[in-house]
């Protein structure tokens, strides 16, 4: 063989013996066959395919025939009978499948008188042996296919890796330029409304001259409508701010009855025209560190939903006691956690929220009526921007609902500076 | 599924160790090997990331013969904890024939305790198979720790299931043999009472934990 042959898969699929059966376990097998009761063998061995020996016993001249002479080899290649050294040999191929993968050798002293059953002794110990080297090869074909199996999957996985790391590559991409495009539309946005809101205002007080009673109705609805979309935007812009991670907190240990009188505050006229009570059902509680701006505004968001969506001389009422600062977990095997935040919540007797929507009204732009012609205006930003704030403090923020009872609103805020979290 | 090989003699069962990120499931591995040195059939396959964190699995293999010349081969592993390889949680639960859970006694770990047990629960579910059914140990590792549950706490925890609860420190080695023989030995009964080990192989459970006792010893065995 001049050129090596060419490389598919493995370049030689012939198993090597040892991987077809272990040397002890053959010795342990051939042994019994020297012991006299098949004649007067003195020698048994196996060579593979190149003439090396894999496993030699007795005491005949096989055991010397460390360098093969030249008669030998040409035996092993065949399955011939010859004589040598005062013995005669007996050659019996060994395959595993259809391939060649070694030969059997017997030998016996030429002058015994068991020579002429030679043949026959070598017939019935070399078919032994192939049938323990056949079964030996079913399992390792059986390992092959395998081993072949996990490698083709490997590579598979491998590839499905790398496009799944160019998926999320280009989603972040792709996520980071929503996010710009919003602050900047967002910011291009308000500087005109500044200019719409300043001037309708101006015109709505008559400093520009006194306007008759319809045109200060315009004039006044323009600036309301102004100021909404001025809410609007201002939201969309948090909302960006934040998932770009551009957001500061400015943290310091402040009374949450502070912050939910603010709220209250901001809240009454609303209130007054939607017929529904504001209550605060909390005392004495610790002081939690917080971005108070931040949580009013969540407070806020979430008061003004609960008026939106409550029924006329329905109640708001907000709530606070020490819990854990995670949310209830289903399974408690282990115990309860220690109550060391604050857990806040808002509660209206409005309509409710089906429990299949109850996880996805936290995402952005998601209205629990979707539909074009829905009552209540909004963006879909105020929850999102909730959870947000409240997951930037360490807390959490999740809601239950009976639906045609009312929903309620929980957050969670640390006590403290916020513990480390190994997870 | 525990593996019998009639032809062989041979029954093989999978243990698995589970719970939370950091609770010291590989640390239980680790220490079992430590003690065991004269008795492993196989060294401890750990993949250690950079980190220290299990990515895939740990899986240390035993085997050793009982009086009837029966082979017992256990394999021991662990899961990757962090909640986001729980694809691999559930690919090395398939089948298990007895599981640990490592919880950290910490005050502080009782989130991370209680949602890996879910999530175990969970998995189990998702593999067919039943919690009441599988053979359960737990271990409340960690116990040199500062702010941990009081032994009265985790008594009184333990007093709500039915499954045995061991305390350890495996970072020194505490605990971890007791939990495993726990393991075994439960495992064993739970599957000597559906497959009958005793009559068709001649294997009794008092042989069986004697043998697990035995890999503990310094020298000898099988």
């Amino acid at each position: 063989m001049s050129e090596p042959a060419p490389i598919m898969g493995a370049p030689d699929r012939r198993p090597p013996l040892e991987r077809l059966i272990r040397r002890d376990d053959l010795e342990r097998t051939l042994e019994p066959f020297l012991s006299g009761v098949f004649g007067a063998l003195d020698g048994a061995a196996l060579f593979d395919h190149h003439g090396v020996a894999f496993v030699r016993l007795g005491d005949g001249p096989i055991q010397r025939w460390d360098q093969l002479p030249p008669e030998a080899l040409a035996a092993l290649r065949g399955d011939q009978q010859f004589g040598l050294d005062e013995h005669q040999f007996a050659v019996r191929p060994c395959f595993a499948g259809a391939d060649r993968v070694g030969s059997f050798v017997l030998s016996i002293a030429a002058d015994s008188p068991d020579c002429a059953r030679l043949p026959a002794i070598a017939d019935a110990i070399g078919g032994a042996v192939a049938t323990v080297l056949q079964a030996g090869f079913a399992t390792w074909v059986t390992s092959e296919m395998h081993l072949a199996a996990s490698e083709s999957n490997f590579r598979a996985l491998q590839s499905r890796n790398a496009e799944l790391e160019r998926a999320i590559a280009h989603l972040r991409e792709v996520d980071q330029l929503k996010s710009n495009f919003l602050a900047t539309v967002s910011h291009e946005l308000r500087t005109p409304l500044t200019s719409i809101i300043g001037f309708s205002e101006m015109l709505a007080k008559g400093i520009a001259g006194p306007l008759n009673e319809e045109q200060t109705e315009y004039a006044t609805m323009i600036l309301e409508r102004g100021e909404d979309l001025l809410r609007l935007i201002t939201q969309i812009l948090e909302m960006s701010k934040m998932e770009m991670g551009t957001m500061r907190l400015n943290l310091a240990p402040i009374d949450l009855g502070d912050i939910v009188a603010r709220a209250f505050s901001a809240a009454t006229i609303p209130a007054e025209r939607a017929q529904v009570h504001l209550l605060r059902e909390f005392d004495d509680i610790p002081q939690v560190v917080v971005d108070a701006d931040k949580i009013q505004q969540v407070l806020i968001n979430l008061i003004s939903n609960a008026i939106k969506f409550n029924r006329p001389n329905g109640t708001v009422t907000v709530r606070a006691e020490l819990a854990p600062i995670r949310r209830p977990f289903e399974e408690d095997f282990f115990g309860e956690e220690v109550a060391d935040a604050l857990r806040v919540s808002v509660s209206d007797t409005g309509i409710g929220i089906p429990e299949d929507q109850l996880s996805r009204i936290f995402d952005a732009f998601y209205q629990v009526d979707a539909t074009s012609t829905r009552q209540h205006g909004g963006a879909g930003l105020g929850l999102s921007i909730v959870r947000k704030l409240i997951e930037a403090h360490g807390g959490e923020a999740w809601a239950e609902s009976i639906v045609g009872a009312g929903t309620t609103f929980h957050f969670t805020l640390p006590l403290s500076a916020p513990l480390d979290d190994p997870q | 599924m525990v593996y019998i090989d009639i032809q062989h003699r041979e029954v093989t069962l999978k243990l698995v160790y589970y719970g939370p990120a950091l609770s010291g499931k590989t640390t239980n591995l680790q220490q079992l090997h430590a003690a065991m040195t004269a008795h492993t059939g196989g060294e401890l396959v750990t993949l250690d990331t950079r980190d220290d964190r299990t990515l895939f699995f740990d899986l240390l293999p035993l085997e050793f013969e009982t009086r009837g010349g029966f082979k017992i081969r256990l394999k021991l592993f662990t899961v990757p904890g962090q909640v986001i390889h729980n694809a691999t949680r559930k690919i090395v639960l398939q089948g298990a024939d007895g599981i640990a859970f490592i919880a950290d006694s910490r005050v502080a770990q009782t989130r991370s305790n209680n949602e890996s047990f879910a999530n175990l629960k969970q998995n189990l579910k998702d593999n067919g198979l039943d919690f009441n059914e599988i053979p359960l140990v737990i271990q409340f590792n960690k116990r040199d720790l500062p702010g941990i549950r009081s032994d009265a706490e985790v008594k009184k925890l333990a007093s709500r299931g039915k499954e045995p609860v061991f305390t350890a420190v495996a970072i020194e080695g505490k605990g971890v043999p007791e939990t495993f023989q726990g393991l075994a030995g439960l495992t064993w009964r739970r599957l000597d009472g559906k497959f009958n080990f005793a009559e068709r192989f001649g294997v009794t459970q008092a042989d069986f934990l004697e043998r697990i006792a035995e890999l503990f010893s310094p020298q000898g065995g099988t």
